[in-house]
């Protein structure tokens, strides 16, 4: 019973993880907090739904056609939203205002779309197969969302760490001059930043609405609060900080369930995040930025 | 137009009114958190907690509506005090952060404190006491202590710490002091509004405490434009009323407001109000960034 719900939390966490690592990057690379990010997790999650349910697409094709439609909605943000705003000297917060106003947009275009319903996935999109070992059921959808995560969050891993796109990543992360002045093209890695952003929120889209069968247009509201807390805690930047920080949460709240506290277990998660801003601004993991004037 | 075509006019569009109204109210409370340059987005959980008060003292102890406004303004500025001190100690994008969460948790408690608020079905059958003149007052009574706030030694300190936090601090101006008042300030204003809402409305929802709230009040108070106190009544008036004129886009409204709201801040930083409003001689510049190095931000 207990691992049952440590192997929950640990799943619900690498969606969250998945979604985070987004928002971390484009906050992290080009001081952006893109709440859009959200709307795009939702969209992309609708993307694979309709390829699903009306052109019959295999499941893997339309998860990986709504990632890259995920990528590809980012990437038109960032050409018709913020690359305007940053030529015309926008400051931080600007950014943040228009990517609220860019997220009514995308919310309000997957309302349309849907009609305000609840869409679910037609029965067999996935094998219906349950494992039962130790006491735990293990369902192949749960143990699909873990493989898929785990492989993204390495892969990012790597993506940040071992290739030239990410090392031009962290440059500009750590100053956007100094990375234009060594000659790094820094208008297509933001944009392939962006891409990848929001391949990842797309895929995190995907795997929550296949996992909890239920695809919606309000579905990414509560996510961008939870990306915030996994950001906050993880600390700003640090992928590490944002995996463990992810789980965190999920286990979070698994157990308030558990205990009893379910219903309040985004009042708990959001607790936590103030916790940590006030005494923990950092985060876990955080490199030291200056917060206090 | 003869003096009973207005009244009809305003008999059949009074609960819109009334909503502009209080949205003009809305606006103002964030405007006094903008113009001392704390991105504040708490507003809209502050209107919450402001609604759901005014709504429990008349649904569930039958007080007359100004006690149950009057003590939402009180529990928020009781709230706004202790969360105050952690919020301002945060810069940039950890105090978005943080006040957006604050709007999160008070949508959940919202939700979930059933026996208090009824949860998701919300909070029915609140009287309707308050009429589009009290609104009236109440928003000219505040543009005028907005007007007198931002004209006075108070409104000095607000521009300065704006526009260079380190720079006010240097030049003496107790920045936290005038930092607190604002976020004080723009916290009751917008609990008021809430309060407001509970007595127009009748029906409170946790759902119209979202996302979508936020934007409208930003939408609001940045089409106006914060370099004037009548910029946010402006903006709050023209985007509540647009409805009206675009009947047939109802469903593309929120649509409308997230595109109003991005070409705004892109190619109209400063608002509709800023041509006109030169306070005091000087230009006033909102989003645009200060003089400091661009990887050091202002945030």
């Amino acid at each position: 019973m207990l691992l049952q719900q440590v192997i929950n939390g640990i799943l619900t966490g690498s969606v969250y993880a998945l979604f985070a690592l987004g928002f971390n990057l484009v906050l992290g690379a080009l001081n952006i907090l893109n709440v859009a990010q959200g709307a795009i997790f939702t969209l992309s999650a609708f993307v694979a739904y309709y390829l699903i349910s009306i052109y019959g697409v295999p499941f893997p094709l339309a998860l990986l056609a709504a990632t890259v439609a995920g990528g590809g909605i980012n990437v038109l943000l960032e050409l018709l939203v913020f690359r305007p705003l940053r030529s015309r000297g926008g400051s931080a917060m600007s950014s943040l205002v228009a990517s609220i106003g860019a997220s009514m947009i995308l919310i309000s275009v997957a309302q349309l779309m849907s009609g305000a319903q609840v869409e679910r996935f037609p029965f067999g999109t996935l094998p219906e197969i349950q494992w039962t070992e130790f006491g735990m059921r293990i369902s192949f959808t749960q143990v699909l969302v873990l493989v898929t995560t785990m492989v993204t969050m390495a892969g990012t891993y790597i993506l940040l760490n071992r290739t030239r796109l990410g090392k031009a990543i962290r440059t500009i992360a750590f100053d956007e001059r100094i990375a234009r002045m060594l000659g790094i093209p820094t208008v297509s890695v933001a944009r392939w930043t962006f891409f990848v952003s929001g391949a990842l929120g797309g895929l995190a889209g995907v795997l929550l609405g296949i996992m909890y069968n239920s695809v919606y247009f309000l579905m990414g509201e509560p996510y961008v609060l939870k990306g915030f807390a996994a950001i906050v805690i993880g600390g700003f930047g640090s992928v590490t900080g944002v995996i463990v920080a992810s789980m965190m949460i999920g286990l979070l709240e698994v157990f308030s369930t558990v205990i009893g506290i379910g219903t309040f277990r985004d009042v708990v998660t959001f607790g936590v995040l103030f916790l940590f801003l006030l005494f923990r601004p950092n985060g876990l993991f955080g490199r030291d930025e200056e917060v206090r004037p | 137009m003869t003096f009973s075509d207005v009244a009809d006019w305003f008999q059949i569009y009074n609960h819109s009114f009334a909503t502009a109204l209080i949205n003009a109210v809305m606006a103002l409370s964030l405007y006094f958190s903008l113009r001392a340059g704390i991105f504040n987005l708490s507003a809209v959980g502050f209107m919450a907690l402001g609604a759901y008060t005014a709504g429990i003292f008349a649904v569930k102890l039958g007080t007359i509506s100004i006690v149950g406004i009057t003590v939402g303004v009180l529990v928020s500025l009781a709230v706004g005090s202790i969360l105050v001190f952690p919020i301002l100690r945060l810069r940039g994008h950890y105090l978005a952060i943080a006040t957006l969460s604050f709007g999160g948790i008070v949508q959940a408690l919202a939700l979930n404190l059933d026996s208090l608020t009824n949860g998701p079905a919300g909070l029915i059958g609140v009287p309707v006491t308050v009429k589009v003149w009290h609104l009236l007052i109440i928003v000219s009574v505040l543009v005028y202590v907005a007007w007198v706030l931002t004209t006075s030694r108070t409104g000095r300190a607000w521009d300065a710490i704006r526009t260079d936090l380190s720079a006010a601090r240097a030049m003496g101006i107790n920045v936290e002091h005038y930092r607190l008042v604002s976020f004080l300030i723009s916290t009751a204003t917008a609990a008021l509004a809430g309060g407001l809402w509970a007595h127009v409305n009748r029906v409170i929802v946790p759902f119209e405490f979202g996302f979508p709230q936020l934007t409208f009040v930003l939408v609001n108070t940045l089409l106006g434009g914060i370099s004037h106190p009548v910029g946010p009544v402006l903006g709050a008036l023209l985007v509540s009323t647009m409805p009206e004129w675009l009947d047939k886009f109802e469903q593309y409204r929120e649509m409308i407001i997230g595109f109003l709201l991005v070409v705004i801040v892109i190619y109209l930083p400063n608002g509709l109000i800023a041509p006109f409003a030169t306070m005091r001689g000087r230009k006033f510049s909102f989003f645009k960034p200060t003089q400091a190095k661009p990887s050091e931000g202002e945030s």
